[in-house]
């Protein structure tokens, strides 16, 4: 049907059936990409767009819906304020509010965002926190936790109003010995949603590292570099892109959670209009391999084909299909005919390994790892003795024993999984996909489709969040075969749905932990016990539940002569069944093991009726000690043992205690009721938590930077930004080095053909591993700079001066007595004037140790002591993540990992019924929080120096996943007795505790 | 896959008259993404059914008025039914969803429905202006509006009006959901249990009841009210708990 509408000021008319979205119009269409695709059911918001002033999702509303209706965008909402000889009014005061305050991470939900802040405060131009965070109600971010976004808001309200808000400040407060309370005169805990959080400080609390206080650029909040295209919804994401003749993927997916597959008919699917490929296993080369993506040899069973004649869970493929439309695509999904031979399958992680049990993978090609045993459905096992363990429970006085349990989750990034190849014109395979691991998917994929490596390119254009989620090579193949079949570029897009049935997820796991405790608290030996779920495929099996391990059960050596020779054993099976594969996902293991060793902990600790943070501290490990594990494993490899030299764990519960008020709450009744209401209690819990920072001898990251005549720089990395801010950190590092502002750091990442090696963004490795890449690469550029500078300014005459003498600063490279050149005098002299050379380095960086971050988290509770609701009020993590490159980009991602983690704890949980179907399919019953629900957030950083980095940065991405959930549960336990050892913390579950059902 | 007719009415007669043809199009925010099988749609949006008021008799909210234009009249409102608007869904959706599309989509863990039920709601439907208890419709599927169009959504203003649930977390779907409505004329006492089924449970009064006959029948309700989401054991209880704390907080103990 014809139809016209207004958009952004300019009327317009298009043909589109009567069905079409209007997402779909204006994305592929009109190539209005700032319009993002999030969901299908209107729940995500990323759509937004502005229709007679009021945010919508343009998901759920048809084009015709729109008629004669005015629609804005972001596309028309500020621009660069410098395009060339033009100079335009530069961005809106919300645009730079979103920059300033460091709102912006991945950037996908950043355009919906940005209207709807448009929206309310042309309506109410001075809105409170409540109504601030009412307007973003409608749109779901997976990265920043709401606390930034809400913050620019109001913070834009102010501007738009004439007031001149506080500048944010370059420097870092000085620290307080203690910080004390936050936000003097707090509100009361017993309000939510608009009285708890005071919005307006944008930085975080942070101890600065005496070694740190003379950097320059590392430390302060810049800019993130790529804030200004992301808040003006530019094309840069894996899907913003037009080919001509593209073809539209989609997948046939399987009704059965286990079943062969007898014949495929797919004549009828070909010959539909606008098919240009159907493709199943009987086509396709029988390659087997893993979607893990991972270092060269994958630690894990090969055990996946891009197309099998079996499948293994609801959702698994069974054809690919290409066509020039997602209706004609759709329709030929619906002509392929398919006879199953129905198996049984296992959906219990507990029946895997039963006599008898139906084996899910029997195929002669299965390539095991390690331990793993494909008779037995085992993807993997692992064995970690440390000391003597069974001596160590016979020293103990007592010894304590209990069963946890953690849900499948999803990653749940607001952009889907999404991949575009064609053929290039020299006949290689260019893949533009939102992935975290280029250089895995040029090397893993190769072998499946027939290709060297050096005939594919992948290219990484920003991500819409990953989180793990993205660590696998998962979808590329889809396009890739089809592009293969029909040498047209292909786009494959997961939906919403597709995401919760096929995607990769966190691993679910019974853990069974046994501790042996003297009387005076001090650990003498402490077991754990875990069967983990990989669901269908083996995809991160041993590696993750290897750092339930390595990690979850680090921080408790014990004291005295136990602290001197620990007592540790570790023990998983890791088993297949026919539910969707687990993988990888931020925190990588250690939330399941953090949640059932710091629920241990409480309970010891209460039965011992010793303090709980006294007990804690009595047996963690400290700075000079080896991280037990080092000693015994390494995702597979040798290990090698690993000396902690940082550790401000101690420092962290200090401030944490401060922050929270901890003294005058945990223990005093007066503070557990609440006041008019008998059937509700408070509560505070703390849980600690160790991290690691890369994989020792293994993850290497590479950077190249060479200088620009005008003195600027361009640093290439492979290094995959996901949305996390590493461009910026690693752009700032090198500034640090260079003597100059972070802006005349021009940097990309990443594309095989043009970056250096990175293994891609994961283990909470990018500023610590491709950081020193980048470090080592400035200094090399560094070194060249100082020579040449030291001629040049010797032959301006005066004293001689030699390379080490001179200082980069400021964009000049100075003597001591002050004579100086600029970065573009020694530019142009080293490109057009003098002995020329190209000014640039290359480096690259693998760590003989993984640093550990260290954390203490907060969680303040209500609990409804009646019906088991858990209303979270305030969580609060200190943390030793080495020196902080960036507070707000880390505070940002605190603030993030602590919202994901609050999910983990009290709502998110993927369950399937007696077929193995999917209980959740969309965020209304996959619910993430929004923002008009969050609990106070608030974030300490302690820092450390960790010598082992040039700038003493330890990791920081995953960490704030771990403590959470335990800290809310010890909440809920100190709030009314409910011991909840199965997560999430429904309110059911608590309610059986308090009523003795469980 | 069927193509699909778009409709855009400019009256109620022809709109009434293109419901051969299709099924009504209101802010589109269920429909949208479950086109499958259908060969019409009728487009509401142009027939001027948006209006909200307050009457001697209560509020009126237009077939095709706006979740936010709910919560956008609060000060008019019941402060329990503007909140129930605003956990129905977040803000982009409540500008596009509609109060009777709501009603005619909405399962048993709608807030609003929960809240609307409570309160004595009447649907006018047309052709032929007949009022239809809300209670009557729901759980009838398509057989009370099949062929027609809900005009206008008539719910009793109450004297007290209290909704509470329990959910995962604040803004979750309820896993139990609790109104209580008290009429202004009488004692006449209605409550509402959702939360869970296809749609939300009456009970209702004429007089005020006894809070342990009502937590007693609230329990008795919910006794099979077990699903993926919460056992029926468990909302029973909570149900209970819910009922009784909320006719004490109505002075209604």
């Amino acid at each position: 049907m014809r139809i016209e509408f207004r958009l952004n000021n300019e009327q317009v008319e298009l043909d589109v059936p009567a069905s079409t979205p209007l997402l779909a119009a204006l994305r592929d269409q009109l190539a209005v990409f700032g319009v993002k695709h999030g969901c299908e059911t209107g729940e995500c918001g990323a759509c937004t767009v502005l229709i007679d002033g009021e945010p919508v999702n343009s998901c759920v509303l048809l084009a015709a819906q729109a008629v004669g209706k005015d629609l804005q965008t972001i596309e028309v909402v500020g621009q660069h304020p410098e395009l060339g000889w033009r100079r335009t009014e530069g961005l809106s005061p919300i645009q730079e509010a979103f920059i300033e305050t460091g709102a912006i991470q991945c950037g996908y939900c950043t355009p919906a965002m940005v209207l709807a802040a448009q929206s309310l405060i042309s309506n109410n131009p001075n809105p409170d926190e409540s109504e601030v965070r009412e307007a973003l109600s409608g749109i779901l971010c997976r990265c920043t936790g709401y606390l930034k976004p809400v913050q620019a808001i109001l913070r834009a309200a102010a501007v738009l109003r004439g007031e001149t808000p506080e500048p944010i400040d370059g420097r870092i407060p000085a620290p307080a010995e203690l910080f004390g309370p936050p936000n003097d005169g707090s509100p009361s805990m017993d309000v939510r949603g608009g009285g708890l959080e005071l919005a307006t400080r944008v930085m975080p609390r942070i101890k600065v590292a005496p070694e740190a206080e003379s950097l320059r650029i590392v430390g302060t909040p810049a800019r993130k570099v790529d804030a200004v295209k992301l808040v003006q919804g530019k094309p840069a994401f894996a899907a913003d892109i037009e080919m001509r003749g593209m073809l539209i993927a989609k997948i046939l997916k399987s009704p059965l959670a286990h079943a062969r597959i007898k014949s495929i008919d797919t004549s009828r699917a070909r010959e539909h209009p606008g098919v240009a490929a159907v493709l199943t296993w009987e086509d396709l080369p029988r390659v087997v391999y893993s979607t893990a993506g991972q270092s060269d040899p994958i630690p894990g069973p090969l055990d996946t084909f891009s197309l099998d004649n079996k499948v293994r869970f609801v959702g698994d493929r069974v054809a690919l299909v290409a066509a020039e439309s997602v209706q004609a695509a759709e329709e030929a999904l619906e002509l392929i005919e398919v006879q199953y031979e129905e198996l049984t399958p296992i959906l219990d992680p507990r029946q895997a390994m039963a006599e008898g049990a139906p084996k899910i993978h029997d195929q002669k090609e299965y390539v095991d790892f390690d331990k793993s045993d494909a008779s037995r459905n085992l993807a993997a096992e692992i064995h970690i003795e440390i000391g003597d363990v069974e001596k160590g429970f016979e020293q103990a006085d007592l010894i304590v024993e209990g069963e946890y349990e953690v849900p499948k989750v999803q990653q749940a990034s607001i952009e889907p999984h999404v991949v575009l190849t064609y053929w290039d014109e020299d006949d290689r395979l260019v893949i533009r996909t939102s992935t975290q691991v280029p250089f895995h998917v040029r090397r893993q994929l190769a072998p499946v489709l027939g290709l060297p490596p050096k005939r594919i390119r992948v290219i990484k254009p920003r991500i819409g969040g990953g989180f793990g989620g993205k660590q696998e090579v998962m979808i590329e193949d889809v396009a890739a075969h089809l592009t293969i079949a029909t040498g047209r570029p292909v786009r494959f897009e997961y939906t919403r749905a597709e995401e919760f049935h096929a995607a990769r997820s966190r691993h679910p796991m019974r853990i069974r932990m046994k501790t042996g405790v003297k009387n005076d608290g001090t650990i003498t030996a402490n077991e754990m016990f875990c069967l983990s779920d990989t669901g269908a495929y083996g995809c991160h099996a041993l590696t993750v539940t290897g750092n339930t391990g390595h990690k979850g059960m680090a921080l408790y050596v014990g004291d005295g002569e136990f602290r001197e020779a620990p007592n540790i054993r570790f023990h998983a099976d890791v088993v297949y069944t026919n539910t969707p594969p687990s993988g990888a996902y931020r925190g990588y293991g250690v939330p399941q093991g953090c949640w059932a060793v710091e629920r241990h902990m409480e309970t010891i600790a209460r039965q011992l009726d010793l303090d709980p943070l006294e007990f804690r501290l009595k047996n963690a490990l400290r700075a000079g000690e080896l991280q037990p594990f080092s000693t015994a494993w390494s995702e597979g490899r040798k290990p090698v043992p690993e000396t902690i030299h940082t550790n401000g764990l101690e420092e962290c519960v200090a401030q944490g205690i401060a922050a929270t008020g901890w003294s005058e709450k945990y223990g005093q009744e007066h503070w557990h009721a609440v006041s008019g209401k008998p059937y509700l209690r408070r509560g505070i819990g703390v849980a600690l938590a160790i991290h690691g920072t890369a994989i020792p001898y293994l993850d290497m990251g590479g950077a190249s930077i060479k200088i620009n005549e005008d003195g600027s720089f361009n640093l290439l990395v492979g290094a995959a930004d996901l949305g996390t801010g590493s461009d910026t950190v690693l752009a700032q590092q090198a500034a640090e080095v260079l003597g100059v502002p972070l802006d005349d750091l021009v940097i990309y990442s990443s594309d095989t053909d043009f970056t250096p090696f990175d293994k891609g963004a994961y283990a909470s490795s990018t500023t610590y591993i491709s950081g020193a890449a980048v470090v080592g690469a400035a200094e090399k550029v560094a070194e060249r700079i100082r020579a040449r500078a030291a001629r040049m300014i010797s032959q301006r005459g005066g004293k001689a001066v030699k390379p080490e003498q001179i200082t980069l600063a400021d964009s000049r490279a100075s003597a001591p007595d002050g004579r100086s050149v600029t970065m573009e005098e020694v530019a142009l002299n080293a490109l057009h004037h003098e002995d020329q050379e190209q000014i640039m380095g290359v480096a690259s960086y693998v760590s003989p140790v993984s640093p550990p971050p260290f954390a203490a988290q907060f969680a303040e509770v209500t609990v409804d002591i009646d019906t088991g609701q858990v209303t979270v009020d305030r969580l609060v993590l200190a943390v030793d993540a080495g020196v902080i490159v960036n507070p707000l980009t880390a505070s940002g991602q605190t603030e993030g990992g602590m919202t994901q983690a609050l999910g983990y704890a009290v709502c998110e949980e993927m369950l399937y019924d007696e077929a193995g179907r999917p209980r959740e399919l969309d965020f209304t019953d996959y619910h993430i929080f929004a923002a008009q629900e969050m609990p106070a957030l608030e974030t300490l950083f302690i820092e450390t120096f960790e010598p082992s980095h040039p700038f003493g940065v330890k990791a920081l991405a995953e960490i704030p996943m771990d403590g959470v959930a335990p800290a809310v549960g010890n909440a809920v336990l100190d709030a009314c007795g409910a011991s909840v050892n199965v997560a999430p913390i429904t309110p059911e579950r608590v309610w059986r505790e308090l009523e003795g059902k469980s | 896959m069927t193509s699909l007719d778009y409709h855009r009415p400019k009256t109620l007669d022809e709109a009434l008259a293109l419901l051969t043809k299709g099924v009504p199009l209101a802010g589109g925010t269920r429909l949208t993404a479950r086109l499958r099988g259908i060969v019409g749609l009728v487009d509401l949006q142009d027939l001027g059914l948006n209006r909200i008021e307050t009457t001697d008799m209560g509020i009126v909210f237009g077939g095709t008025a706006t979740l936010q234009g709910l919560v956008e009249y609060a000060s008019h409102l019941p402060e329990d039914l503007a909140r129930a608007a605003r956990l129905e869904a977040g803000w982009n959706i409540r500008n596009m969803a509609t109060v009777a599309g709501t009603i005619v989509t909405g399962d048993g863990r709608s807030p609003l429905l929960t809240v609307l039920l409570a309160l004595n709601t009447e649907l006018q439907f047309a052709p032929g202006d007949e009022r239809v208890p809300l209670d009557e419709v729901l759980g009838r599927g398509d057989d009370r509006t099949r062929g027609k169009l809900i005009t206008a959504v008539h719910a009793v203003l109450p004297d007290r009006l209290r909704y509470a649930q329990v959910a995962r977390s604040p803004a979750d779907r309820p896993i139990i959901g609790v109104a209580v409505g008290v009429a202004q004329e009488r004692a006449a006492v209605r409550i509402a249990l959702g939360g869970y089924g296809a749609h939300p449970q009456l009970m209702s009064w004429d007089e005020t009841p006894d809070a342990q006959e009502a937590a007693d029948q609230a329990r008795s309700m919910l006794a099979d009210a077990g699903d993926q989401w919460a056992s029926s054991e468990y909302r029973a209880a909570a149900g209970a708990t819910l009922v009784t704390r909320l006719l004490k907080e109505l002075d209604l103990e």
